[in-house]
């Protein structure tokens, strides 16, 4: 393995047109996951796109391994593995043909590129599709395809962009384990995500893009720690509701309450975890019937690095 | 259904350098062969190869001077412009060839071949292979002529080799030595231009509707507007238009045939066809390599 850092960015920029899809990003990967995090139009996958040397930089530069990108460089993509996010419909059909395919193109005879595209299909647990159709495949089934295309190379970089979209939860542990097992043995995984939890659940390293500008880099426990900072709403239904209300204000759990249309209660607290112990009690004793937790993490987290104002 | 855990052993095999374009090829030939009207059409015309083929080795047992009586006989009939089994009767071969066989075929093959590659996102696979555009173009377009020149050059090839099979006379043999070579590679320059032209209109319209409306344009209009504008100007350079009238004209001139001598004033100039053939090819070889670049990097 080598020792230069498996990616530096410097100053990357890209546009269309008189659209930013990523202005001065400047950064570097050792090696490990990094959860790649913006909502759609972050820049997320135009920066795979110039991983990749799918599209040309407008200014900055990409060193893979120690390698720039410059039209003309080839053999470094060859340590590379990309899954796109866009789902791809090949000429070939079944799986198996698909990655045989891909492994042909990546310099594979005939009979290396079928062990290579079955152990790819073994690897994400599809060799028994190896025959099926890929437009006969599930969307989730289609995403673990293109992974193990991704794969076919044993790549040191691998980069997944919005690789559990559609998957069933067993599919999105499965892939996770995956992940965790490709940075194990050394390597580096990028993964672009929309959704904070999914990245939280293979790494605690990110980075945040937002409109094509880095947003933040670091760990996510410290993302973490100023989401529980920020005021959470829970909304509750359920019975003597008032009763509770006073109880929680006066306990100084919520910092804010209203009552809603149909007798639902919004409560905003800073505190989370105590507020939930609490409410768990009631539930348990009959006194709620339902319970709500605002789930926009990514659209809190950047609230507090923009000031609210960048959306 | 599980992933496959750390038992998985790292394949080993060797990566090869072998270029891109060759998988490409392949690839793209298979796709060719999976359509329906691409195989019968090529069925065909090989079918009209061998038809050709036992038809003259039939009537050469028959009657072994069959040339002689044919050439003849249409001689009284057409007044001293009859059949002869020389490079002129190839040219005229071409007209079952290249007209019903080859345009269609072209249009069957790559109507959607780029297209359908943009439309899927399929490049972007291919790129981060990382497969180069000039490498995908060159695999695309290999396959497409090579299966053109197989359905178009291939019936040719027989019939000239029954032909010579057959031959009568040293003299015939000389008449029609050289004519393979020539069909071949007029037949190359063609199929060549068709195939760059094919794909560079598929990758501008990336629908296949689009596609073989503009193809309709290509050869039906122009042809027909270069008949017009040669029947009002007078002047037979106006027949360029037609991409049919210019494929004919370099396969007269590759033969070794003056056009003008048959009495045909209506042929444009060998090199205003060769021009526009190679002015077309240009400038879709331009349009298709911009459209990929704008997609890749390497």
């Amino acid at each position: 393995m080598s020792v230069a850092p498996a990616l530096r960015c410097e100053n990357l920029s890209r546009w269309y047109g008189e659209v930013q899809g990523l202005a001065g990003l400047t950064v570097t990967i050792e090696h490990g996951i990094v959860g790649l995090l913006g909502p759609n139009g972050s820049g997320k996958s135009t920066l795979m796109r110039l991983l990749t040397g799918q599209i040309k930089a407008n200014r900055g530069w990409v060193e893979i391994y120690g390698q720039r990108i410059v039209p003309g460089t080839y053999e470094i993509f060859r340590r590379v593995g990309h899954a796109p996010g866009e789902d791809v419909h090949f000429e070939t059909d079944r799986a198996v043909d698909f990655l045989r395919f891909m492994a042909a193109l990546g310099g594979d005879s005939t009979s290396q590129a079928k062990d290579r595209a079955e152990k790819a299909l073994d690897r994400v647990g599809m060799l028994v599709k190896a025959g099926v159709k890929l437009n006969a495949m599930s969307k989730g089934m289609r995403q673990r395809i293109k992974i193990a295309q991704a794969l076919l190379f044993e790549p040191d970089l691998l980069l997944l962009d919005e690789p559990l979209n559609g998957m069933d939860p067993v599919s999105r542990r499965s892939t996770m384990n995956l992940v965790r097992e490709w940075a194990g043995l050394g390597r580096t995984v990028i993964m672009a995500s929309h959704v904070l939890h999914e990245v939280e659940g293979v790494t605690d390293r990110m980075l945040m893009l937002h409109h094509g500008r880095l947003l933040a880099e670091g760990r996510l426990t410290e993302i973490r720690e100023l989401i529980d900072m920020k005021p959470r709403r829970a909304s509750i239904r359920g019975e003597n509701l008032r009763v509770l209300a006073a109880e929680l204000l006066a306990q100084e759990l919520v910092i804010g309450l209203d009552f809603g249309a149909d007798g639902l209660l919004n409560l905003d607290t800073r505190n989370l975890p105590a507020l939930l112990d609490r409410l768990q009690e009631a539930g348990i004793h009959g006194q709620i019937h339902s319970l709500e937790i605002d789930d926009q993490e990514l659209e809190m987290v950047y609230d507090l690095l923009v000031g609210g104002s960048a959306r | 259904m599980a992933f496959r855990a750390a038992e998985y052993e790292r394949y080993k095999g060797e990566r090869t350098n072998r270029p891109a374009w060759v998988p490409i090829a392949f690839g793209t030939v298979q796709r060719g062969w999976k359509s329906k009207w691409v195989r019968r059409l090529s069925m065909l015309s090989l079918a009209l190869g061998f038809g050709l083929v036992a038809m003259m080795y039939m009537v050469n047992q028959v009657m072994p001077s069959w040339r002689e009586i044919a050439e003849q006989a249409t001689n009284r009939a057409t007044q001293g412009s009859g059949l002869k089994v020389d490079a002129g009767f190839y040219l005229i071969l071409t007209n079952v060839f290249v007209r019903p066989i080859l345009l269609p075929l072209a249009l069957l093959f790559g109507y959607d071949l780029i297209a359908s590659d943009m439309r899927t996102n399929a490049l972007e696979a291919y790129f981060a292979r990382p497969v180069t555009p000039l490498g995908y173009l060159t695999g695309r377009t290999l396959a497409f002529v090579s299966f053109l020149m197989l359905a178009t050059f291939g019936p040719f090839f027989l019939v000239w080799f029954a032909d010579i099979a057959t031959s009568p006379s040293e003299a015939h043999t000389d008449l029609i030595r050289f004519v393979p070579i020539s069909l071949f590679f007029a037949l190359l320059f063609i199929s060549f231009t068709l195939a760059l032209m094919v794909q560079a209109v598929t990758s501008l319209t990336r629908s296949a509707i689009w596609s073989n409306l503009i193809f309709v344009v290509i050869f039906l209009f122009l042809s027909a507007m270069g008949m017009v504008l040669f029947q009002i100007t007078d002047r037979p350079n106006m027949m360029a238009f037609s991409f049919l009238s210019d494929a004919k004209v370099i396969c007269a001139t590759l033969l070794g045939i003056d056009l003008a001598d048959g009495g045909s004033p209506t042929n444009v100039s060998p090199a205003i066809a060769f021009s526009m053939m190679v002015g077309i090819s240009i400038i879709s070889f331009l349009i298709i390599l911009r459209g990929l670049k704008r997609r890749s990097l390497v």
